[in-house]
């Protein structure tokens, strides 16, 4: 699934993205690494950003990132 | 003279740290060719006059945007004499990530661990002595906010010069390693300001510059590029991903190893988020807290604005008894006293208020909640949440909007915030619209006209949406 989809509260394990090279340059910037844990803390409604928690840091993913992150629950 | 340079990623506290030793004396630079510009100041480290380098705030070194590629071309000619690197404590393995990279440029370096406060209220502890063993570099703990800790750390950096110590860079996994060592065979050292090993690092990871150098040069090119080949066969990625892989994984390991997760304080922030963010009382939460500001500051000025008026009226009669009816004189010196009437009766009562709470709202944290519940409906007009701060700030004056477009990562997003935010009526407009509107024909028709004028922006972004389409993700 993508991370858009996860529910709040679940850990994920990043799996891969689907987007270009700048997108794969962009998130691993970020410090989203495939094989990362990332738990999700909440969600804006209305196709709104997520909070995440990822090593030890929060950031607020739109969701257009969040549908092209693969993930699967742990 | 002797010459310093700060490098971090971006809002590890850099430019904090900088301001309080250069404070605002400090004159901006640009690197030619480039709209990339960097700020430098003259500071006074003990008795020596140095001169310091704020560069651009950069999560790596191998990055391809302009900001990255001129920090790394500063850094790799040996245009300073040390570099500083500043990390926030409280996300100690993403800083550690550039750290490594720095490391391999084999000059003198000297860590800046900042925001030690925050690592503290996450309950983090970090073994200082631990992590200068792994990284072979002086690490100084530091709040740069509160000054704490900045003293030494300069003081440390010129013993760092004295010794002419240089940073050694870390040892990646076996086969990486076996490719380093046999692309820097083939490099001729002396040609370029790196060292070899660094250079081959570059080369793995697709380094513009480098890779353009080498492809001058097609039996060395070939070799490299069957490197990369075998590198992307044995690892299943690109190989520069797998050295971007090698640092997060190295980061992470450092940082757990000298990193103690304690108790998490959790403060009433937290607790607070949980209402500030939720998903229904947020948005009730934050249009309670604009309308409050609004109407805040319409009631403070117009408590003002009569008896202040009424003042400069008095003053006005005074200065036609005394120059006389009619003359020349009279008559400036009353548009004298009407101008300073209009600032100050009629400019001064509202702005002080609203730039106040501006001001508290910016201080206390809360424009990122703002742009967190914005951001779907910014999406409609075709920008992110965060663009929504420079609109906030224009309401107090367009010209520090439109600086703090920065916060926007591309430049589209750039443009079109900054367009838009003149569009936002600053304080003087706001002038006309409390002190006229509201005064005269009621509050109600000037919170009016700020609705319309949203409307109108919201359109007006819609249409040139349509018209500078995105090409970045998400």
């Amino acid at each position: 699934m993508v991370l858009k989809e996860a529910n709040v509260g679940k850990e994920v394990k990043i799996i891969g993205y689907s987007g270009g090279q700048h997108l794969d340059e962009k998130l691993r910037q970020l410090g989203l690494v495939p094989g990362d844990n990332i738990r999700i803390i909440r969600k804006a409604p209305f196709h709104g950003p997520l909070l995440i928690e990822i090593r030890d840091r929060e950031i607020a993913l739109g969701c257009g990132i969040a549908s092209k992150i693969e993930v699967e629950e742990i | 003279m002797i010459s310093f340079a700060l490098i971090g990623q971006p809002n590890c506290g850099k430019s904090t740290l900088f301001n309080q030793v250069a404070g605002y004396k400090a004159d901006t630079g640009n690197f030619s060719g480039t709209t990339v510009t960097y700020t430098e100041s003259k500071v006074k480290i003990s008795g020596k006059v140095i001169s310091l380098v704020d560069l651009p705030g950069t999560y790596t070194l191998a990055g391809t945007n302009p900001a990255e590629r001129e920090v790394f071309n500063y850094l790799s000619t040996h245009s300073v004499d040390l570099i500083i690197t500043v990390i926030d404590a409280s996300r100690l393995s993403h800083g550690l990530e550039l750290v490594i990279e720095v490391l391999e440029l084999e000059q003198p370096v000297v860590i800046a661990l900042n925001m030690m406060d925050e690592a503290r209220r996450l309950g983090i502890e970090v073994n200082i002595p631990e992590l200068e063993k792994q990284l072979g570099v002086p690490v100084m703990p530091m709040i740069a906010s509160k000054g704490q800790g900045v003293k030494q750390l300069f003081t440390k950096a010129m013993l760092q010069i004295e010794t002419g110590l240089q940073a050694s860079r870390l040892v990646y996994s076996k086969d990486l390693e076996i490719y380093i060592s046999e692309i820097s065979k083939i490099i001729h050292e002396a040609d370029h300001s790196l060292k070899a090993e660094a250079i081959a690092i570059k080369l793995l990871e697709n380094d513009p510059f480098y890779t353009e150098e080498y492809e001058n040069k097609p039996d060395l090119s070939q070799t490299i590029n069957n490197y990369l080949e075998t590198i992307e066969k044995n690892r299943g990625q690109k190989a520069r991903w797998a050295i971007s892989g090698e640092r997060h994984a190295i980061s992470s390991q450092i940082a757990q190893a000298v990193s103690i997760q304690g108790k998490i304080n959790v403060s009433w922030r937290d607790k607070l988020d949980d209402v500030l963010l939720d998903p229904v009382w947020g948005y009730f939460f934050l249009i309670l807290v604009l309308y409050l500001f609004f109407q805040s500051v319409y009631h403070f000025g117009s408590f003002l604005e009569g008896p202040l008026l009424s003042v400069f009226e008095i003053l006005e009669n005074q200065v036609t008894i005394l120059l006389g009816q009619g003359t020349l004189i009279s008559e400036l010196a009353k548009g004298l006293v009407q101008g300073i009437a209009g600032g100050a009766a009629i400019v001064l009562p509202y702005l002080l208020p609203f730039l106040l709470g501006l001001g508290l709202l910016e201080d206390i944290g809360y424009l990122p909640r703002v742009a967190f519940l914005m951001d779907s409906l910014m999406h409609q007009i075709g920008l992110h949440g965060k663009a929504i701060v420079p609109f906030i700030l224009g309401y107090g004056c367009n010209v520090p909007a439109i600086m703090s477009t920065r916060i926007l990562e591309e430049p589209r997003d750039r443009f079109l915030s900054a367009a838009l935010s003149t569009m936002i009526p600053c304080a003087a407009r706001l002038s006309v619209v409390f002190g006229m509107v509201a005064f005269y024909l009621g509050p109600n028709l000037a919170l009016a006209i700020y609705l319309f004028n949203i409307l109108v922006i919201a359109i007006t972004a819609k249409i040139l949406t349509k018209m500078t389409p995105k090409d970045s993700p998400g």
